[in-house]
C-alpha cells in the first residue's frame, strides 16, 4: 500500500531537519570547489554584505522554514492563478 | 558565488537572463503543477536548502555540496525546479550572505537555469535512449546530476572569460573548475540517485520524471492481461 502524501511530506521534513541540525555539524569545513579555484588562481571578490543570520542549527531551520513558506505560497498562488 | 568575481556588465546580463528564466518558469510551472504534487515543490526546495548546508570532502582540502538542480527537476519538473532553486539562492543570499547580492543573477543562472536545464535535458535523453524499467531512473538521475554540476562549472568559466574582474589564463581556470566539479559531481550523483530511489520505492507516482514510465508500464500490464 502506498504511504499517504502527508506521511511522505513529514518524513521529508524530518530528513531536512536532521540534515540541518545533526548532519551539518559533521560537514566539511574545507573550501568548496569554487572557493578553492578562486583562491588558487587569485580571483578577486568584493566584501560581502552583512548577513542577517549566520549558519547554525537553529538559524538553518529558520532558513528552511522561510524557503518552505515562500515556495509553498508561490505554488498555491500559481495554482489559483491557472 | 560572492560579489566582485564578474564585472558590472556581465552581472547585469546574467541578472536579466535570470529574470527572464524565472518569468518563463512561473508560466511553465502553471502547466506542470498538479493538485497532488503542489505541496511537494516546497518540500523539495526545503530539502535542497538543507542538503546545501552539508559540505562533503572531495580530497586535497576541498569540499563540495549538493546543488540540487537535477534532483529538483527529476522530482517536481524542470520549471518548478527553477523556482525552487531561485528561492533557495535568494534566501541564502539575503538571510545568510551566502552568495553576493550583485551575483544573484549569476548564481540563479548557473545553479538554477544551467543546472536544471542540463540535468533535465540529460534525463529526457537518457530516459528515451536507455530506460526500459523505472528501476533505472535513479541511475539516470545520478548521471544527469553529475552532468549538471560539470556544465554549471563550465558555464561559470565561460562567464568569467567574458567578464572576470581579474584577467586569468582561462584554460587553467577551466581545467581547475571542471576538474574539481567533476569530483564534486560524483557526490551530487550519489545523493541525487539515493533520494530519487527512496521516493520511487515509496511513491513513484510523485516523481515527475517517472510519469511517462509509469504510463508505459500501465499500458504494458493491460496489454498482457488481454492476450
Amino acid at each position: 500500500m502506498k504511504p499517504p502524501t502527508r506521511r511522505l511530506a513529514g518524513v521529508a521534513l524530518l530528513v531536512a531537519a536532521a540534515l540541518i541540525t545533526i548532519v551539518s555539524r559533521f560537514a566539511s569545513k574545507a573550501p568548496d570547489g569554487l572557493t578553492r579555484v578562486a583562491t588558487d588562481n587569485g580571483m578577486a571578490s568584493a566584501p560581502s554584505h552583512e548577513p542577517l543570520l549566520s549558519y547554525g542549527p537553529a538559524t538553518g531551520l529558520v532558513g528552511a522554514l522561510v524557503v518552505l513558506l515562500l515556495v509553498s505560497g508561490l505554488m498555491l498562488l500559481l495554482r489559483k492563478g491557472r | 558565488m560572492p560579489d566582485g568575481f564578474l564585472d558590472a556588465v556581465t552581472s547585469t546580463a546574467t541578472g536579466v537572463l535570470a529574470i527572464g528564466g524565472v518569468a518563463a518558469a512561473l508560466r511553465g510551472t502553471k502547466r506542470e503543477l498538479s493538485e497532488r504534487t503542489t505541496p511537494l515543490v516546497g518540500l523539495c526546495a526545503t530539502f535542497v536548502f538543507a542538503a546545501q548546508m552539508v559540505n562533503f570532502p572531495v580530497g586535497a582540502g576541498t569540499s563540495g555540496h549538493l546543488i540540487g538542480g537535477a534532483l529538483a527537476a527529476v522530482l517536481v519538473g524542470p520549471w518548478s525546479a527553477i523556482l525552487c532553486m531561485s528561492v533557495v539562492i535568494i534566501v541564502q543570499s539575503l538571510l545568510f550572505a551566502d552568495g553576493g547580492i550583485t551575483a544573484l543573477g549569476t548564481n540563479i543562472t548557473l545553479m538554477g537555469l544551467v543546472s536544471v536545464a542540463v540535468g533535465w535535458a540529460c534525463v529526457v535523453v537518457l530516459r528515451r535512449a536507455l530506460l526500459r524499467s523505472i528501476r533505472w531512473l535513479p541511475v539516470v538521475a545520478g548521471i544527469s546530476a553529475w552532468a549538471s554540476v560539470v556544465a554549471s562549472s563550465a558555464a561559470f568559466t565561460g562567464l568569467y572569460a567574458l567578464g572576470g574582474t581579474v584577467p586569468l589564463p582561462m584554460s587553467k581556470v577551466l581545467v581547475a573548475m571542471v576538474g574539481w566539479h567533476a569530483l564534486i559531481g560524483l557526490g551530487e550523483a550519489v545523493i541525487t540517485g539515493l533520494v530519487v530511489a527512496s521516493v520511487l520505492s515509496t511513491r513513484p507516482d510523485l516523481v515527475y520524471a517517472a510519469r511517462p514510465l509509469i504510463a508505459a508500464r500501465t499500458l504494458e500490464i493491460r496489454t498482457g492481461a488481454t492476450s
